[in-house]
């Protein structure tokens, strides 16, 4: 179905509305509605294969449709003779409405592009930053061997630097814990003491890391039965029973 | 007698200087437009000239018609009272060979749409531009935003007290208008 291709070429169900009302020739203020309703329902029918972000307001919109052409089929109250009530009773004022003031907006957008494209290639030149520049001092009595022997000094050290980086970092890797390691930890450290408490577990711990992994443990050990924890205040230290 | 014969003299003399002048001022303030890049303020040069400032306007705005008619390659904008020199977008091809500036790219119809509804309805809410095009408009006017076109203005008074969206003075420049007053009219449109 062809549809399928064009209606995400639509910004939003306003925008196919007008599609339709212009493509079909109706009057916006005499909308037929179970004609309208009908393309509608054409064109949004396979919606639900697309992957469109609006696709929700689609949707709504064709809710709305139908309530509206259902309202339309329901028999007039006959108390409001009225002419200029019944126009306000009129089920489709409110979509006429807003139909008319998206298209208000759509025309204006229509004016600005233009307006754009004049300014769009034209060029600005950025503040120029004047330095009022003082002679350098600094400079005055290095010669090019200076300069070669300093970028050498630099070099060096930075080798010397990197290496030593390596090393930190394969001791690092030696560090890492696991939970099943600090499971193992406290099951052995309740088993020897009976009751602890949280802040003693973690005691040699050498960085955060290491305490999440222990609580990370501990939270286990609870589900697995194995211990039961209490804690006396808000925020106090756990204490942890062997079951 | 020749109290008047004075200020006669006087005032022939100022006739003439100030046309003098006014050929220089137009020079000088060529030459700050130039150095600065940026956007000036005619406070700023008024300041700097020790000028009125409506005469400044009045001698900028002779200054962009000078420019037009004589067909000068760089042209003079004008938004919300400030001044700033910019090249003529026919000859980007030119320029571009030299410079390589970013093209830039144009708004979609959404944003369109959406700073079309900011523009005349300000400040705004964006539920009312939400209601107004029937989508969503949150990622448009987020693109908005960082393009500096559009920005916040206040809050309403209201549940939740919604942010109040308005345009900016990038919003002017970049549609080549001198101010909000000059946004096409709406009469104008037919439905």
């Amino acid at each position: 179905m062809d549809y399928q291709v064009r209606i995400s070429n639509f910004e939003g169900p306003f925008d196919l509305l007008f599609h339709l009302i212009e493509k079909s020739e109706m009057n916006i203020y005499d909308i037929p509605i179970a004609e309208i309703t009908n393309q509608y329902l054409e064109y949004i029918y396979d919606i639900g294969n697309l992957d469109l972000d609006n696709a929700s307001e689609f949707i709504v919109m064709a809710a709305t449709l139908l309530e509206i052409k259902s309202k339309m089929l329901l028999p007039k109250d006959p108390s409001s003779k009225d002419e200029a009530s019944s126009d306000l009773d009129d089920p489709r004022a409110e979509l006429v409405q807003k139909l008319i003031e998206y298209k208000k907006y759509k025309d204006i957008s229509m004016i600005l592009k233009p307006m754009e494209e004049k300014r769009i290639n034209v060029v600005y030149k950025n503040a120029e930053i004047i330095d009022d520049v003082k002679e350098d001092k600094l400079l005055l009595n290095i010669t090019l061997e200076d300069i070669k022997e300093a970028f050498n000094e630099i070099a060096k050290r930075r080798a010397e630097e990197k290496s030593i980086n390596e090393g930190l970092e394969q001791e690092l890797m030696q560090e890492e814990f696991t939970v099943d390691d600090k499971i193992d930890d406290i099951r052995e450290f309740v088993r020897c003491n009976k009751n602890t408490v949280f802040s003693e577990l973690i005691t040699g711990s050498k960085n955060k890391f290491e305490i999440i992994i222990t609580f990370l443990a501990m939270l286990e050990l609870i589900r697995l039965r194995e211990i039961t924890v209490y804690q006396n205040s808000i925020y106090g230290d756990i204490i942890i029973n062997q079951c | 007698m020749d109290n008047d014969l004075q200020t006669y003299k006087q005032i022939s003399m100022a006739d003439d200087g100030k046309e003098f002048d006014i050929k220089k001022i137009k020079s000088i303030i060529e030459g700050l437009l130039f150095a600065s890049g940026e956007p000036l303020s005619i406070e700023d040069i008024s300041d700097i000239l020790q000028i009125e400032k409506f005469e400044v306007k009045k001698i900028l705005d002779e200054m962009i018609v000078d420019f037009d008619r004589e067909l000068r390659g760089i042209q003079i904008i004008c938004f919300n009272d400030k001044y700033q020199m910019g090249t003529r977008p026919e000859h980007i091809e030119y320029i571009r060979k030299l410079l390589n500036p970013q093209s830039k790219q144009s708004l979609s119809r959404a944003a369109l749409e959406t700073i079309a509804i900011i523009a005349y309805k300000q400040p705004v809410t964006r539920q009312s531009i939400d209601s107004i095009r029937g989508v969503k408009s949150d990622r448009v006017i987020r693109n908005l935003i960082e393009k500096r076109l559009v920005t916040d203005v206040g809050r309403l008074d209201a549940p939740g007290k919604p942010i109040l969206l308005g345009t900016t003075e990038e919003f002017l420049k970049y549609f080549g208008l001198k101010d909000l007053s000059e946004l096409p009219k709406v009469e104008d449109l037919e439905i």
